[in-house]
């Protein structure tokens, strides 16, 4: 892991402050989260504090810092999805998986967020499992996709 | 790299207006607008509204269907036409024959409609309308598609393109007028012309401040610094709204153009797009269009041999409803926290790294080059009131056609909803948000306001980014409020306290106003009272007091709400009652006698024990101890549960 932080780190030049969430967009995606090992390396890269560092990783939305499920199911709330009855598909989620928002299920494999709006409004409601985007969702759908996944592992 | 190189000089020839009667150009040019084809070209909508509605296993299926068929026929990706209930949306180019468009196009349709076609039996239902071209044989029977209600309602000036060719694709932007504005820029003007006609356009800022932007880049190229940076601010996360994504997947170059003449203008010689992380298809979409654009050198130092040098740079935003507010994108370009900072100073006299920056949203700058070319008398052609040019806007919700258009400035919200919606009357709409979490709900008695930033904003109407998302009465005003007031208090970036804490409270109160006296314990009722006598003036502090535009408007679904649909507020504090029977907890849910078999599955699980009843005899409902939490209304299976 630390080898690959530091590829990502050798592409961008020391002390520069300005690609600190570039390169925390990167280690999320190399690593699916950031842990405190890479905030620590990052800031002797960019020398900033590790503190500053993780006091902007934390502000946005975007960042982690625990490990994720391998399917992130992301459900849109924006308002278009929210009218049209996202909270349904959030609780049928919850009882499928037997898990609240935010939490992982036990093999690690699944994991339910909401999103506040994913630009797909025309298609409402939507979710969103690792970049696809589904809709016209029921929930014999919603099971098929679940299975998709499933299978996909295999 | 032979070919790039030969349509290196054709860019090139186009572009400095070398063409001439240059048949060679002309033909190129014909072959790559689809007007000249020898063989069958199928187009499938690729931008996110298709991919969500299927096109990607429409497209497997496509291509499938020609090999198993032996059919030699070309495949094209284009962006979206627009009307996105409409996807997936394929269209078809048979040599000698009018482009004809289908609807709603899943892959399980492909084969009937594709047979149809080629054996010349049209399947009617997917068909939206051809385009007609008077080189080639029109379809029988099939609509112009431009005399739609939704294509004939719109100016499309920016959208002239959508839909009809593949977005990235440079060749084919360049075959259809692109970069020739910035070619006349860098080659006829000078930087302040260039400041001038945009400043005589009156072109607004169509990000929601309505700043005019020709007087942003006249001060901006006023200032002697040896560095300055344009922005092009792309971080759009209003909730309801997809334009700029749209507007990016299918015109990358011309917003590339748009930012490569705002550069040119200002003096910048880096330009920043910043776009959210989410958007995959738009950066995907931008960074091949940057790419092709390096290559043909449109960016990069020396272009068009003309001594200018600049470059554009994508920066993914990491999520920050409030990035969308210049300070605070600049902050978080910088790689800080994305917080707003006080003005002045302003952004134009020192902005990114200290150095003048210029902030301009995606749709503005896409609206440059047709302003260079045409002149600012040409743009101030459109518009019937204040406001000159178009608009783009997003329709969404509980809507007929869900969609995206270009309208010219001063058109009547209550044409939008009929002619592009889809309406015929307005009485199954109970209201519409216009411009996201921080713009304003209007009620139907306001739907002749027309679209015009300067009347919008006497009647206190922010019309924001222009996302439109409608409602009917399926949908609760204060269940909705307190949907925008989640968003708000989540995304405050914690600066201002009034924010911070106030948007907490409104929820907390909003919450406390829809929750039944069953639920509450003690000192609930008295903090609901206390709120409700309190909340309007929380309000008012909240946007007097906040220092960026997120926390100044903050409250504004909840204050127009209020004003427009006071009485379901009433309803919900006086009577405990939510008439669209949205709000959870002051549902009543009573069991119809006649219907109930006495099966006992509710009452089993009713977790307070309030259905009581013999078994094999109906059973009923005991009010005072039921908590509305809806599970019997969920397992019965007679239907005997109602909600009143």
């Amino acid at each position: 892991m630390d080898n690959l932080i530091e590829l990502i780190l050798l592409k961008y030049p020391k002390n520069a402050t300005e690609n600190i969430i570039e390169i925390l967009l990167q280690i999320q995606e190399a690593e699916g989260f950031i842990s405190a090992q890479s905030i620590i390396m990052l800031s002797e890269h960019v020398g900033v504090q590790s503190s500053k560092i993780y006091s902007v990783a934390s502000f946005y939305d975007q960042f982690v810092f625990e490990a994720r499920a391998k399917f992130i199911i992301r459900v849109c709330s924006g308002t278009s999805c929210y009218i049209s009855g996202s909270d349904t598909i959030i609780s049928f989620l919850e009882k499928e998986f037997n898990i609240r928002i935010g939490e992982i299920t036990r093999d690690h494999v699944f994991q339910i967020e909401t999103k506040s709006c994913l630009g797909a409004c025309a298609q409402s409601p939507v979710l969103e499992i690792n970049g696809v985007f589904y809709s016209n969702l029921t929930p014999q759908r919603i099971r098929q996709i679940i299975h998709q996944c499933k299978s996909s592992l295999q | 790299m032979k070919n790039l190189t030969q349509n290196d000089s054709y860019v090139k020839n186009i572009l400095l207006g070398k063409n001439g009667k240059n048949s060679l150009l002309e033909e190129t040019t014909s072959i790559l607008t689809f007007r000249k084809n020898s063989k069958p070209i199928i187009f499938i909508g690729s931008a996110t509204c298709g991919i969500v509605a299927g096109s990607l296993e429409t497209k497997l299926t496509l291509i499938e269907y020609l090999k198993e068929r032996q059919i030699d026929a070309e495949v094209v990706e284009i962006g979206c036409s627009c009307p996105c209930s409409f996807e997936p949306i394929v269209e078809v180019k048979l040599p000698g024959k009018n482009r004809i468009s289908f609807k709603n196009i899943t892959s399980d349709k492909v084969e009937a409609v594709l047979d149809g076609l080629f054996n010349n039996d049209l399947q009617f239902n997917n068909v939206i309308g051809q385009y007609f071209d008077e080189l080639h044989h029109p379809w029988e029977n099939v609509i112009n598609i431009s005399d739609l209600p939704f294509f004939s309602a719109q100016k499309r000036i920016l959208l002239k393109n959508s839909g009809l060719y593949t977005p990235e694709n440079i060749l084919q932007y360049v075959a259809t007028g692109g970069y020739k504005s910035f070619a006349k820029c860098i080659t006829q003007y000078k930087p302040q012309d260039i400041c001038n006609i945009v400043e005589e356009s009156q072109l607004e800022g169509r990000g929601g401040g309505g700043y005019q932007t020709g007087r942003k880049w006249n001060a901006a190229l006023q200032i002697a610094a040896g560095q300055k940076y344009l922005i092009c601010n792309a971080n759009e996360s209003d909730t309801g709204s997809f334009i700029v994504r749209r507007l990016i997947e299918n015109h990358p170059h011309l917003l590339i153009e748009g930012i490569a003449i705002a550069s040119f203008a200002i003096g910048a010689s880096k330009a920043y797009v910043f776009i959210r992380n989410d958007y995959n298809k738009a950066i995907e979409v931008l960074s091949k269009a940057l790419q092709q654009a390096k290559e043909y050198e449109l960016i990069g130092s020396n272009i068009l041999n003309s001594g200018t040098n600049f470059s554009i740079v994508l920066v993914q935003s990491a999520g920050a409803f409030v990035c969308g507010e210049e300070t605070a994108l600049i902050n978080s370009i910088a790689g800080k926290r994305g917080m707003p900072s006080a003005k002045p100073p302003f952004p134009v006299e020192s902005g990114l790294f200290d150095f003048p920056t210029v902030v301009n949203s995606a749709e503005t700058l896409c609206n440059i080059p047709s302003i260079i070319l045409n002149g600012p008398d040409w743009f101030k052609s459109f518009g019937k009131l204040n406001s000159f040019g178009t608009k783009l806007i997003s329709i969404a919700g509980k809507t007929k056609t869900t969609g995206f258009a270009e309208i010219e400035m001063g058109v009547s919200i209550t044409e939008v909803l009929e002619n592009i919606a889809g309406f015929e009357s307005q009485e199954e709409i109970k209201a519409l948000q216009i411009g996201g979490p921080n713009g304003s709900c209007i009620p139907p008695s306001l739907f002749s306001i027309p679209i015009d930033y300067q009347l919008m904003k006497d009647k206190e109407i922010r019309m924001g980014s222009g996302g439109i998302v409608l409602f009917d009465d399926t949908t609760c005003m204060v269940d909705l409020a307190k949907h925008y007031m989640k968003f708000i208090k989540n995304e405050s970036c914690g600066k201002c306290i009034p924010c911070r804490e106030g948007t907490r409270k409104m929820f907390e109160i909003l919450e406390n106003i829809t929750i039944s006296q069953k639920n509450e314990g003690g000192h609930e009722t008295l903090d609901r009272f206390k709120g409700v006598m309190q909340i309007e003036s929380l309000a008012n502090v909240i946007s007097d007091t906040s220092l960026c535009g997120l926390g100044k408007y903050s409250p504004n679904p909840f204050l127009s709400t209020l004003k427009w649909f006071r009485s379901e507020y009433e309803e919900h504090i006086f009577d405990r009652k939510c008439k669209a029977g949205v709000c959870q907890h002051l549902k009543s849910y009573y069991i119809h006698v006649e219907k109930c078999t006495g099966c006992n599955a509710c009452a089993v699980r009713c977790p307070a024990n309030a259905i009581l009843g013999n078994k094999l005899q109906p059973h009923f409902i005991l009010q005072e101890l039921c908590t509305s939490c809806g599970i019997c209304f969920e397992i019965c299976k007679f239907s005997s549960i109602s909600i009143q």
